[in-house]
């Protein structure tokens, strides 16, 4: 502590969730479920911690929602929001022209009306940053990079990290 | 002439109710900065209870084996991400009660405190000494300009105006946020703030060194007897900006536990510190 500018809480995670078939690449925020791991994994970035967190990366629901405000994810649970008028007469429309913000959920049943994000390959990047004090620039590098097929399992599999 | 008059004039000075003020603080210490786990928490709150409203109970050394357990065992499924001072705490606890399973608890105690600070500050200062960032100052450069507990010393010291701060906050957020593409950012500094960097990574070494080697040195040496100044400046200049209260407590109450029979005039002074600690997160 106070010693060095890496430490856990100086590592972050990039996630891409890969659509190879149509040529996609989703740059996604790590989900609040997995914020346990997350911290595992920052400090302690194990091929085994990477599978792990990467596994239940691709096991999740992922779906795009048009924006992520409590308001429209409620809206998002109702069957039938085509329209919903809210208490001030305001009109609610489902659809919207905001780009897409990919989220995962915990039971995609309550999202009726929103299909799962495509995608077959995980690359989960942990990152972590040094400060050059002659520029004040403060530099990304990766640590540590796994991609891992949505359809391997867990138990059978082991992809290992590139570094 | 006038500290040693606190002797006479305080007349609950003595080895015993500072041993008592020891273990007092140490279970409320225990209750506000031991555990971010909610379960643990609430055995802790009631053991600490007992230990409050009962007094003897605290001079038990099961009382003290019951606490480390829960303590050791509240911890243990995050051990990987608790705070160094939770560490220290436990193994505090784990002192107090093999200290109580002794003849004299108070003396063996000392002795503990005295080696536990010595060690702290020890690893720490090797620590620093082989961290490439932090003797080269830009880890101090770097918590300057990013790290808001620091803000208002980097503004007036550092003459780096508020407004900058944040978007050195806002620069890092950009660059760490988990769907970012970006692969740098350019954060905003001055002159002073280098300079106050390079002033607080030596004076850390230096003061932090001072208290290593005066806690492990030998008790007749006249360093050994400069320790409890060396440590309450410490604490009192490194925890006005960095508010980490439950290293600075278990700091000062191992001081306060360390005393000798000749030094007991400085326990007020230790007793000041536990509340200017608390004093200076609302500054």
């Amino acid at each position: 502590m106070f010693s060095t500018i890496d430490s856990p809480g100086a590592r972050f995670i990039r996630i891409y969730l890969i659509d190879t078939v149509n040529g996609y690449e989703y740059a996604v925020s790590t989900p609040r479920e997995l914020a346990l791991e997350s911290l595992k994994l920052r400090t302690f970035p194990l091929c085994n911690n990477f599978r792990e967190f990467a596994f239940k990366v691709n096991n999740g629901n992922w779906l795009a929602l048009s924006d992520e405000s409590p308001v429209s994810l409620y809206l998002k649970t109702q069957s039938n929001n085509d329209q919903v008028i809210l208490d001030d007469n305001l009109e609610v429309g489902a659809d919207n022209e905001e780009a897409p913000i990919i989220v995962m959920v915990p039971d995609v049943s309550l999202y009726p009306n929103v299909p799962s994000l495509a995608f077959d390959t995980t690359r989960i990047e942990l990152w972590t940053y040094t400060f050059d004090p002659a520029n004040y620039q403060l530099q990304g590098h990766i640590i540590k990079t796994l991609s891992v097929n949505r359809s391997t399992s867990f138990m059978k599999n082991q992809p290992e990290c590139a570094e | 002439m006038i500290q040693k008059n606190f002797i006479q004039l305080i007349e609950w000075n003595n080895d015993d109710t500072i041993f008592h003020i020891v273990l007092t603080t140490t279970i409320i210490l225990v209750l506000l900065y031991s555990s971010n786990n909610q379960p643990l928490e609430i055995s802790i709150l009631v053991i600490v209870i007992l230990g409050l409203l009962n007094q003897q109970l605290i001079r038990n050394a099961k009382y003290w084996f019951v606490l480390s357990i829960i303590l050791i065992v509240g911890n243990f499924s995050l051990w990987y991400v608790i705070d160094n001072h939770i560490y220290l705490i436990c193994i505090w606890c784990i002192g107090i009660f093999l200290s109580l399973q002794t003849f004299n608890p108070q003396e063996n105690l000392k002795i503990s405190a005295r080696f536990l600070i010595g060690l702290t500050f020890l690893f720490a200062v090797i620590q620093k000494f082989t961290s490439i960032d932090f003797i080269n100052n830009s880890f101090f450069h770097f918590t300057l300009l990013s790290d808001p507990r620091f803000s208002e010393l980097t503004n007036l010291l550092g003459n780096l105006p508020m407004v900058e701060m944040q978007q050195n906050e806002i620069a890092l957020e950009a660059l760490t946020h988990s769907s970012s593409m970006l692969m740098s950012v350019q954060l905003i500094s001055t002159r002073n703030v280098h300079l106050l960097a390079i002033a607080i990574t030596w004076w850390t070494l230096f003061i932090e060194s001072l208290v290593t080697l005066a806690f492990l040195s030998p008790t007749k040496t006249i360093i050994n007897k400069w320790r409890n100044y060396f440590l309450l400046t410490f604490v009192l200049t490194t925890y006005f900006f960095a508010e980490v209260v439950g290293f600075a407590w278990i700091l000062i109450i191992m001081g306060l536990a360390q005393l000798r029979e000749s030094e007991r005039y400085l326990s007020i002074y230790f007793i000041i510190a536990l509340f200017l600690i608390q004093l200076f997160r609302l500054v």
